[in-house]
């Protein structure tokens, strides 16, 4: 993949040159989008700072580690929104439109083709900026040490596993169309922005393995104010690089059995 | 003959929202999701406890449950903003009956039919929660969740258009409205329960209407309410209606006089 993203860096930047001035013709729409994703992490933060109100530690987790856990889990979603989330979410609409053939025919690697095709730099930097603040304020107010390599680590296991589930809903439906990608994959994905250790039973273990939205955000979050365990650091590189692997896999394999209702 | 052209339209927008049965039934599973997180949360801060600011854990998971319900519900999509921006409102413009009813009837066709669809999901979040749920057994409450989440349709209905309808002045006005729904989310008590907000907040969402949309009629559900609270709720949900009628009135007369349409 890294590969032909390198050979192809001129149709890549020339892709987001477009991407930018389509996005910035309508400036009010720029503002009310932008305006609507930071509100939408304040809300959040209005959530816990509730709920906190009344509780001194949630699963053993304190409001300053909350924030942390909270703004790992937006600069997740934002990295993601600014980069593979809106190709990858079409896959489905294209299929159902007869519009997919066409994609299929460019000389390019197709899920890293989506990975860029519809990436919105512009619009994702200042819900980002939010989040980095956001975790910032909850670094500011915890205790401990930083370890912020380790953080980078298991956020990037983060950044793959978030990309791998959606890889994985794209892949699904080019041969059975999801009518709403976009609505499954965040439902999934907010069950991960509340700390792991709140999920009992088979679904903490549904949330770890089989749907691992858990691991992708509470790992980095406990990693980096050192209350993540070796075995929780183990399980998050394993499945990451798991479920990379499989998502990898799959998508190929739906390819090959895809089969086009357009003569 | 107008009545018989918007029930038409009523049951026109029925059955294409049965058409897509299966869609709308994966919509309310998947918005199902929510409620897990909710479950799990609060059994947290119910740990060690057995009730907070007047909500019971069986309490909580019910009011997580209805006003997913309520708030899925009243969601259906609006087409006011896309017939502005493309032109089709001129020719529903030409039609012998008020675009906004027909708009209106046609929402109220297909939210009628979620709510009928989202009832078994609702039942079997009962059932798959059942150890840890509050199930109302005051018949009254179940009238009042009906005449309120009527309510609370038509008020988000009149908010929906009233934003929708600055297409009028500006493109894609449709996009601003998911600040709207933000701020819907944390007033309506559809992300917590109000009385959980800040004394501040709570003050502002006190004479807002958007505590009528979600957070009135479930508790009105669950017995939270006085019966005379409950009348007086409605009422309140009555007048706010009346007031977003004038409001969307007011600015649809204004739009229509700037409103131009070009192509065949």
């Amino acid at each position: 993949m890294m590969a032909s993203i390198r050979k192809n860096i001129p149709v890549i930047v020339q892709t987001l040159r477009i991407q930018l001035m389509s996005i910035m013709e309508d400036r009010i729409f720029f503002v009310s989008v932008v305006l609507g994703s930071v509100s939408s992490i304040l809300l959040n933060v209005v959530f816990f700072q509730s709920i906190y109100g009344h509780v001194d530690t949630l699963a053993g987790w304190t409001l300053a580690e909350a924030y942390i856990l909270l703004g790992t889990y937006h600069l997740i979603e934002n990295i993601a929104w600014m980069t593979y989330l809106r190709g990858l979410n079409r896959v489905s609409v294209w299929v159902r439109h007869g519009e997919f053939d066409g994609y299929l025919l460019l000389p390019l690697n197709l899920k890293a083709h989506l990975s860029y095709r519809f990436a919105n730099i512009t619009m994702s930097i200042p819900p980002l900026i939010t989040s980095v603040l956001l975790l910032s304020y909850g670094v500011s107010k915890a205790e401990g040490d930083l370890h912020v390599p380790m953080f980078l680590l298991l956020l990037l296991c983060g950044l793959a596993i978030n990309f791998s589930i959606r890889v994985i809903v794209a892949a699904i439906g080019i041969t059975n169309p999801i009518e709403s990608p976009f609505f499954l994959t965040s439902q999934m994905m907010q069950l991960g922005q509340y700390p792991i250790q709140i999920y009992r039973g088979i679904v903490r273990q549904i949330l770890t393995f089989v749907v691992p939205v858990g691991v992708m955000v509470s790992v980095p979050a406990r990693a980096l104010f050192g209350k993540a365990t070796v075995t929780e650091i183990l399980i998050a590189v394993a499945v990451a690089v798991v479920f990379y692997t499989f998502s990898d896999w799959l998508f190929k394999f739906q390819l090959s059995r895809y089969e086009s209702s357009h003569g | 003959m107008r009545l018989r052209l918007y029930a038409t339209t009523a049951k026109l927008a029925w059955q294409d929202a049965l058409e897509y049965r299966l869609d709308t039934l994966v919509f309310f599973a998947i918005a199902a999701l929510g409620v897990l997180s909710a479950y799990f949360l609060w059994g947290e801060v119910f740990a060690e406890r057995a009730a907070l600011l007047g909500y019971t854990r069986g309490e909580m998971v019910t009011y997580y449950i209805m006003v997913g319900y309520v708030m899925n519900t009243s969601y259906a999509g609006n087409p006011i903003s896309h017939d502005i921006r493309t032109g089709a409102l001129s020719s529903a413009l030409a039609m012998p009956a008020s675009y906004l009813w027909l708009t209106y009837v046609e929402a109220l066709g297909r939210r009628l039919f979620r709510l009928l669809l989202g009832l078994p999901v609702v039942i079997a979040l009962f059932m798959l929660f059942s150890d840890g749920v509050f199930v109302p057994t005051d018949p009254r409450g179940y009238v009042a969740l009906l005449a309120a989440a009527f309510g609370a349709l038509n008020i988000l209905f009149l908010i929906d258009s009233i934003v929708l309808s600055f297409e009028f002045w500006v493109l894609f006005a449709g996009n601003s409205f998911w600040v709207v729904e933000m701020i819907i989310y944390l007033l309506s008590g559809y992300m917590i329960p109000l009385v959980f907000l800040p004394n501040w907040l709570q003050a502002i969402a006190a004479v807002l209407p958007f505590k009528y949309i979600a957070n009135f009629p479930v508790d009105a559900f669950m017995g939270r309410l006085e019966w005379s609270e409950v009348l007086l709720g409605l009422l309140v949900q009555g007048i706010w209606t009346l007031l977003l009628v004038g409001l969307l009135t007011f600015i649809w007369r204004r739009g229509l006089r700037r409103f131009e349409s070009y192509g065949g």
